[in-house]
């Protein structure tokens, strides 16, 4: 059954050159594609990897919700100082990067251009700072006009446009 | 009669001739991934992978190596069985029997490997993916599709879109073919390492 998209509250866009941060688990093979004529290049994101920030459907009955692929803006943990791998979090423990101007360039041919990139800053809960690096959260978000279909494929479009960093980092 | 369709074309004996020349694709192979994918189905209905399938037959892996569009759709549906078991994507009849017809239409002897996974929105999504070009197949639960085609630098090759039991249009058809074709020719590993 196609989830039902749902419309985020309007939040101030992020500046086109921001640096975006989305983590990925690389040990599933759901979220690669294998370039066979290039295998030696780094794999490309496939759209499972943009998928787990909605309801999962199988929960107390839930329906899924589409709420838009979550990320972590780069130039708000540099300013706190923290390393990117602190967003880590396993199995989830890759980490690509785009930036929100080629993130809205996916989308860009259509009027109006049904993907953007948001501010969606959560606030952190814990008193030692764990979670200090929600601050940087923000989405990339889907237009709820699109179809399931459209959706997919502009999920896809956008994962070609994402470098990926790290598949794990040297901690790990 | 001239074919209009991507179904009437694939039936179509000028086609069949064309296609021989064209991709050098025995007939037969048109027909008996067909038949394979077929078996598949009713197999697993009686609970019986895929994957037993393989095992039991003793000429898989040369099918394999030699990427027969027999083997190559198996692979496929492999896969999609072993989502559904994953529970990981939306499926129901008519999602099968529109990825049975874009598999037969699409997949050909030395084509590059499909590779399935589930879709942003839980539906099937096919990649084939050489060198940066992409070919991208997603049916939904209904059966609805969506086949497009982009190269390295982002630019769309083809698209269209159909709900269950639309035919692919032609002039997308023979698009699609061409580039898994040409992809085909291009590859230079297999993912179990030949």
């Amino acid at each position: 059954m196609e989830p039902e998209a749902v419309e985020v509250p309007v939040r101030a866009p992020l500046a086109g050159g921001e640096l975006l941060l989305r983590r990925f688990d690389p040990d599933s093979s759901g979220h690669f594609d294998i370039d066979q004529e290039y295998p030696e290049q780094p794999p490309q994101l496939r759209p499972k990897a943009l998928r787990f920030d909605r309801t999962p459907k199988n929960i107390s009955g839930l329906p899924a919700q589409f709420f838009g692929c979550s990320v972590f803006r780069r130039a708000l943990l540099d300013q706190m100082g923290l390393p990117y791998s602190v967003v880590l979090e396993p199995p989830f423990v890759g980490l690509a990067e785009v930036s929100a101007d080629d993130a809205r360039k996916v989308g860009q041919d259509q009027t109006p251009n049904p993907i953007d990139a948001v501010e969606d800053l959560i606030t952190p809960l814990w008193a030692d700072g764990s979670d200090l690096y929600n601050v940087s959260h923000g989405l990339i978000t889907f237009s709820k006009s699109l179809t399931g279909t459209q959706r997919d494929r502009l999920a896809t479009k956008l994962c070609r446009k994402m470098r990926i960093l790290w598949l794990r980092p040297a901690s790990v | 009669m001239t074919a209009t369709t991507f179904d009437e074309l694939s039936l179509a004996p000028s086609w069949l001739a064309k296609g021989r020349a064209s991709l050098a694709t025995p007939a037969k192979d048109w027909y008996g991934t067909t038949a394979a994918a077929a078996t598949v189905v009713r197999n697993s209905a009686a609970e019986k992978t895929v994957a037993d399938q393989l095992e039991e037959n003793e000429t898989s892996q040369s099918l394999v190596s030699g990427r027969s569009a027999t083997a190559l759709t198996l692979l496929a549906l492999q896969s999609v069985q072993t989502l559904v078991r994953g529970q990981t994507v939306d499926v129901t009849p008519a999602t099968v029997d529109t990825l049975l017809k874009m598999f037969r239409g699409l997949i050909r002897d030395g084509g590059p490997l499909p590779q399935v996974g589930s879709s942003a929105s839980g539906s099937v999504e096919t990649h084939w993916l050489v060198g940066g070009v992409l070919v991208s197949l997603i049916v939904d639960a209904q059966g609805d599709w969506l086949l497009w085609g982009e190269d390295p630098a982002g630019r769309d090759l083809f698209e269209a879109e159909g709900h269950w039991n639309d035919s692919l249009p032609l002039s997308v058809a023979l698009d699609a073919r061409e580039t898994l074709h040409e992809m085909g020719l291009a590859v230079r590993v297999w993912p179990d390492g030949t």
